[in-house]
């Protein structure tokens, strides 16, 4: 009796340690990379890392989609300003690769929202208003299956910038320290020239 | 007046420290500590065990046959996809390991060799055993499509993907097609 008992228990404590068979994919630091703001002319770069979480390696690849809906404008496709580097991957387990996606917003891109139709297409339950999305799929290496997530991408293209706009915001923000600076330098200017009046009247 | 102007300029100096002493205050910020999960793909796996797949394959038909038995090669041919009112069994599961439900959407390659005619798919909960028709538009042609099966899976659960092809005209061909699962946050 006693036999069986320890017999059992040791079955039941062997299987803690059964490693358990959880099949994973690939990870991505980024769920989406909407609102990007750049200027036109510029080039806006992002960082996205993926990690291979699947025992074995997989090879797989980026690239743009544009989900076409009736009735969208030119604003919507912005799959051509878009690069990723490298585009190209294999990953192992534990594995962090990091990729950089660059989006060139082309010199006569107008000012607004382009790639998506609603600032808010980030947001879950929001996914009817996203347009532009990079993805990344991939296989184990040699199958022909492969799992891969979308990726929205939406830019905020912005009015050219005014060469000043440093200097204002600097002046906005110390506003009260920059005027008593000024009246303290009038003051000291001041006393300054009635000293050297006397100096010369002596 | 001097001693005047000099107390003037003194109390507008202390005046201004004040107001720098301040702004440095008033700039420190509260730490806050925040994380979040990394998104992770639908993972493709077997009919029954976690174990990833890397292949799908629809044994052989006569032209224009619909091919309703294919396999993946963790279960292998043994253990075909079954179509049935009562104890249908899907060809591969989709799990979501990611920390959010996800959207799925299913691509095809073109199929090589013009070997297919069309494809349809079923994306059902595994608990429905109940599939005997396949008939969801993946692809009309043969060639390459994108599908939102708008079909939801939410965390940690899983879903029954069945396929069914249609064999075009041609005899005596074999092709080819990458089948991918995507998801997106919905």
């Amino acid at each position: 009796m006693y036999c069986k008992s320890t017999i059992l228990f040791a079955l039941l404590l062997g299987l803690l340690f059964i490693p358990g068979s959880t099949a994973l994919a690939t990870a991505v630091d980024r769920n989406s990379l909407c609102n990007l703001e750049g200027y036109p002319g510029k080039t806006i770069s992002a960082e996205i890392t993926l990690e291979g979480t699947d025992p074995e390696e997989r090879a797989g690849f980026w690239y743009t989609y544009y989900k076409e809906v009736e009735g969208d404008d030119d604003r919507m496709d912005i799959t051509s300003w878009i690069t990723i580097e490298p585009k190209d991957y294999t990953i192992k387990q534990e594995e962090i690769k990091a990729f950089t996606v660059k989006v060139k917003i082309p010199g006569d891109a107008r000012q607004g929202l382009w790639g998506a139709t609603s600032e808010e297409a980030a947001k879950e339950g929001h996914s009817a208003e996203r347009r532009t999305y990079i993805v990344f799929k991939d296989a184990i290496t040699g199958g022909n299956v492969y799992s891969g997530l979308l990726i929205p991408v939406s830019v905020k293209v912005l009015a050219s910038p005014n060469p000043l706009a440093p200097v204002i915001n600097f002046v906005k923000q110390n506003i009260m320290t920059i005027a008593l600076s000024i009246v303290i330098i009038v003051l000291l200017v001041a006393l300054l020239v009635k000293r050297r009046k006397q100096v010369g009247k002596g | 007046m001097e001693k005047k102007i000099l107390f003037l300029v003194g109390v507008l100096v202390l005046a201004a420290t004040l107001i720098v002493s301040v702004t440095v205050l008033a700039s420190n910020e509260a730490t806050q500590s925040a994380s979040s999960a990394k998104a992770t793909t639908v993972t493709v796996v077997g009919k029954v065990a976690d174990t990833a797949i890397a292949t799908i394959t629809f044994p052989e038909g006569a032209p224009s046959a619909t091919v309703s038995v294919p396999y993946n090669d963790v279960d292998t041919s043994s253990d075909p996809q079954s179509l049935d009112t009562t104890a249908s069994e899907p060809v591969v599961r989709l799990k979501n390991t990611s920390a959010g439900t996800l959207k799925v959407w299913l691509e095809i390659t073109t199929w090589a060799n013009g070997v297919a005619a069309s494809e349809d798919y079923e994306l059902v909960v595994t608990t429905d055993t109940t599939v005997a028709v396949v008939d969801n538009v993946l692809s009309s042609n043969g060639n390459a499509a994108s599908v939102d099966t708008t079909v939801q899976i939410p965390t940690t659960e899983y879903r029954a993907l069945y396929l069914e092809l249609v064999l075009s005209s041609l005899a005596g061909k074999t092709g080819t097609s990458t089948l991918t699962v995507l998801g997106e946050t919905p």
